[in-house]
């Protein structure tokens, strides 16, 4: 057997760090799921290829099955269970749940931080800038109309919000 | 339809809130102190015998448990592989690292035989024997038609099968036809329906019984078919599956044949009762690519029509690929969904003959419209042929001879009930809807007529297909509680794969006890707190699980009824259920709270709970016409669906993909989740044009195509769909009108995109996916090679 290569890092999930000692092989989706117990973020191709492990890393959407956990020091991630407070639903998960964004759900998560990570960016983008930014997130339950109606109304609840 | 409050309303998803926040757990979100990782073996070639097998080096790699083999658990393996993923061993580790380490070290020699990855060659016979010593096609057994059809009622008048694979006399409606038309070859390709969540389960063990966390559509078949592959009681056996990450019929896994993708249960549960510890098997992607295929067929069709369109004949040839020996219900289900069904009203002859092939490549399984779009596919195209060739409307076409309300259904297996009726039909107006939609009378132009480079078509097929059927296997029961403060439970294991059952079901209890939906609870999770339900495949999960909460939760309030009716000196008769409780229907401010109807609670008498229950095993009276066991109601997914596209003619290019799918639901019990149902239709895309086919290597029997990049299903980017919901009302067959919605979505695509690029170019496609280089050799523009690919 091959000696393991293991690094101490200090991972910045969700506004908490967490001190950990992990093969440095091992990528984001593997130690967010297996090391600290986070299993929003679904994996479904381990090869970027699907968007079900989607994180926000420094605020950009990132799949997290094709990054190494040893590279995010100093970084910050956010996670689907980052993003309701104290029991709160955030406005992204209200309007999934109110256009029935979610049918099996497993893609939701990465669909939910994909459009996080868009209306960061694009506060109000058009139908075409949704379709481009979930364009790397595969539902097979094919609910993207309803995925694309939900993140229109995320972007006007997030206005809302922020007006208010 | 009487006035309902919570169905028919877009109310919140029973389960809607964790899905969202990502603490949903799926089974591979389980952990376990102590559990291991399985990882299987799987064979490099297409057939062989495993002649030697050395695990000795793995087995003596720290971290490894257990390596398994035909050797020692011969329940599990063969020694003998007949398709490139087959199983060879399994090795149990510490972790996913050390078991893959651990396989690479194991040494196993093969002698390697000859092997068919075609359906074509498979057919020949001189071609290679996927299992020795027996054909590789074969005919369907089971006779699917009765004989006897009186032609005053049209019902059948005795129970016996046909003699021969379907009814009248096909020559004779040959003879009578002024106008035939036939064609051979049509290709359905192979293809998956990839769900999201690759297969697996996790399978611990407290001593007494055997928990096997996994995903599912049907909890309790699994249970049975495992306790049963195990060799031990059901008694020690829970399945548990709260969620389930799609699955579209792939992952139906109560078979447990060796030959299907089911084994990460065996494995799993044999692993951990030997070791004692939490087991998880789980597939990667390129596994989940490896199993569970469907959809290769191929279909001679030959229909006859009178000169005003009528139809009098159909000879219907249909082999269905099934690879080394996988589910073969889809040839049967091809056959019902096409003429047997969708044209019972008018081909009064027919003959369907089926057969199943076996070759080297990965097991067939169960897919969205289980076989139907096989039928679909090459009978909706023969339908467009001949509208050309009468000179009709391909919708005036269809309407003439598609299934009526009231008609028999002539595809009935009648198993212990006479014949079956169609219960509801609606598909003219779905062909009106569409057609409205789209402008068809301005819009439809023959292709002789279009020019350019890019050019327009558009294209219809209908569909029809069963949806369930009451009886023998195919049971549903529920249990409704009512507790003192007046919520109430839904205790049933229906299975969720994203369509919604979760949430209907307990709109029907909540409509029934007349409390609001947010009142009413689910018990879904596991098979040792929830009694039977159906496998949730046919469509049929909101008929036949609907009966059952339906009935459960009439119990339960009667049995509250009758508690009230002593408070209140009122007869049972007179009383209703409300938010507030039990009040008196002519005098709503005169009532009793639940709590009050129970009494005192505990020491003091009173009850703790109503529960409610009921076993849906036999025809619901409201299925049976003239209360008659012989003239059965029986539900279908019925519809329409128009490909509207455009076709480049220089590069081959499908572009600006619409789909508009159409489809009578009798009654949206939930408008939004039926929508998302009718959404589906986009998975006919892939398999249309964008080329997704399980292409494997001919010389070797690998898979080209292991990925989502190579095998890469609809994204936002790729069409778009709009769903229309048709509620027709008067279905009898269910509490509140419904009848089925799901599967149909994927049933008539491939044909009404063929139709669509015959339209654009005249070009006609029988073979999919329709890839550019078989539209540009349609054109003439390329050399086609063998097969027009
Ligand atoms: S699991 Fe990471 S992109 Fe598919
Ligand atoms: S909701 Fe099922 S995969 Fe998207």
């Amino acid at each position: 057997m091959q000696e393991k290569d293991i690094k101490r890092i200090r991972l910045n999930v969700n506004g908490e760090t967490h001190e950990l000692t992990v093969e440095s092989h091992l990528v984001l989706s593997s130690v967010l799921r297996n090391r600290l117990g986070l299993t929003g973020a679904k994996e479904a191709c381990g090869e970027g290829a699907c968007g079900a492990c989607t994180v926000l890393i420094d605020g950009v959407a990132k799949p997290s099955c094709m990054v190494l956990a040893v590279e995010q020091e100093g970084k910050e991630i956010e996670t689907i269970e980052g993003l309701s407070k104290n029991g709160e639903l955030h406005p992204i998960q209200e309007a999934w749940l109110e256009e029935y964004g979610a049918q099996c759900g497993f893609c939701s998560p990465g669909m939910i931080m994909s459009t996080k990570g868009l209306l960061l960016k694009t506060p109000d983008p058009s139908e075409e800038e949704i379709k481009e930014a979930l364009g790397g997130n595969i539902c097979i339950c094919s609910n993207y109309e309803h995925i694309i109606n939900a993140v229109k109304s995320a972007a006007r609840k997030m206005k809302e919000q922020s007006n208010g | 339809m009487a006035d309902t409050k919570v169905i028919g309303a877009d109310v919140r998803q029973k389960d809607g809130n964790p899905r969202v926040t990502g603490e949903a757990k799926y089974y591979g979100d389980f952990q376990f102190r102590g559990m291991l990782e399985a990882r299987i073996l799987r064979s490099p070639h297409p057939a062989a015998d495993i002649v030697d097998i050395d695990v000795s080096a793995a087995e003596a790699m720290e971290g490894v448990h257990l390596v398994m083999t035909h050797e020692n658990f011969p329940k599990a393996f063969r020694k003998t592989v007949y398709y490139v993923g087959d199983l060879v061993a399994a090795v149990i580790a510490v972790d996913d690292t050390v078991a893959e380490e651990a396989m690479a070290a194991i040494k196993v020699e093969y002698k390697t035989k000859p092997f068919v990855m075609d359906l074509e060659e498979a057919i020949k016979p001189d071609s290679p024997q996927v299992f020795e010593g027996e054909a590789n096609c074969h005919d369907w057994e089971h006779h699917a038609f009765l004989s006897d059809r009186d032609p005053e009622t049209g019902l059948y008048k005795t129970k016996t099968p046909a003699e021969y694979n379907g009814f009248g006399d096909i020559e004779k409606g040959f003879a009578e036809a002024d106008v035939i038309v036939e064609q051979k070859g049509f290709r359905y390709a192979l293809c998956k329906s990839p769900a999201m969540e690759p297969r697996g389960c996790t399978a611990r063990y407290d001593g007494v019984k055997l928990h096997v966390h996994t995903h599912s559509q049907g909890l309790h078949d699994e249970k049975y078919c495992l306790a049963e592959a195990l060799g031990i009681g059901s008694d020690k056996v829970n399945l548990v599956s709260p969620f389930t990450g799609s699955s579209f019929g792939g992952k139906n896994a109560t078979v447990l044949d060796p030959n299907l993708p089911s084994h990460y249960l065996l494995i799993a549960s044999l692993a951990c009762l030997h070791l004692k510890r939490p087991v998880h098997c789980a597939y990667s992607r390129e596994e989940e690519m490896l199993c569970g295929w469907s959809r290769g067929s191929l279909n001679d069709v030959k229909i006859g029509f009178k000169k005003d369109g009528t139809m009098t004949s159909m000879d219907f040839q249909h082999w269905q690929e099934v690879g080394a020996s996988g589910d073969k219900y889809p040839a049967k289900n091809a056959m019902l969904a096409t003429g047997a069904v969708l044209y019972s009203r008018n081909c009064k002859h027919l003959r369907g003959q089926i057969r199943y092939v076996y070759t080297n490549r990965y097991t067939a399984v169960g897919w969205q419209g289980y076989g139907a779009p096989e039928g679909i596919f090459p009978v909706e195209i023969t339908m467009d042929m001949a509208a050309e060739k009468l000179g009709m409307d391909p919708i005036e076409l269809r309407k003439m001879n598609c299934m009526r309300a009231g008609d028999i259904d002539a595809g009935w297996d009648p198993l212990s009930y006479g014949s079956a009726i169609i219960s509801s039909s609606g598909i003219h107006e779905c062909l009106d809807v569409g057609a409205e939609h789209l402008d068809w009378k301005n819009t439809w132009q023959h292709p002789s007529e279009k020019t350019g480079r890019i050019r327009h078509g558009i294209g219809v097929a209908i569909f029809a297909m069963g949806a369930g059927r009451p009886g023998p296997g195919n049971s549903s029961e529920a249990m409704v509680k009512i507790f003192p403060d007046g919520s109430a439970a839904l205790v049933c294991a229906v299975a969720d794969i994203g369509q919604g059952q979760h949430t209907v079901q307990c709109q029907i209890v909540a409509e029934v006890l007349g409390i609001p939906y947010d009142r009413v609870g689910l018990v879904c999770a596991d098979t040792d707190s929830t009694p039977f339900a159906t496998l949730v495949s046919n469509s049929c999960g909101t008929w036949l699980q609907g009966w059952a909460t339906y009935e459960a939760a009439l119990d339960a309030k009667n049995q509250l009824l009758r508690l009230a009716s002593e408070k209140l000196g009122v007869a049972p008769q007179a009383l209703s259920v409300g938010e507030k409780g039990v009040y008196v229907t002519a005098e709503p401010d005169k009532g009793v709270t639940v709590k009050e109807a129970f009494g005192p609670i505990g020491h003091y008498g009173g009850r703790h709970e109503i529960i409610g229950s009921y076993v849906n095993d036999s025809p619901h009276p409201n299925c049976l016409r003239n209360g008659n066991k012989d003239e059965l109601y029986i539900p279908k997914e019925k519809g329409a669906q128009f490909i509207s596209l455009d076709v480049d003619t220089e590069t081959g290019m499908v572009e600006n993909v619409r789909v508009t799918m159409v489809q009578n639901v009798g009654r949206a019990l939930h408008p939004k989740i039926v929508e998302g149902q009718l959404l589906t239709a986009r998975h006919g895309v892939e398999h249309a044009v964008l080329g997704c086919e399980c292409v494997s290597d001919k010389r070797n029997g690998w898979l080209l195509v292991p990925n989502f990049v190579d095998y890469k299903p609809c994204t936002t980017m790729d069409c778009s769909v709009e769903p229309f919901v048709l509620e027709i009302p008067g279905d009898p067959t269910h509490p509140f009108g419904a009848t089925a919605c799901g599967e149909g979505a994927a049933c008539p695509s491939l044909a009404a995109f063929s139709n669509a690029i015959y339209n654009a170019i005249g070009v006609r496609l029988t073979e999919t996916p329709f890839t550019p280089a078989r539209i540009l050799s349609g054109l003439g523009k390329i050399k086609s090679r063998k097969g027009g690919k």
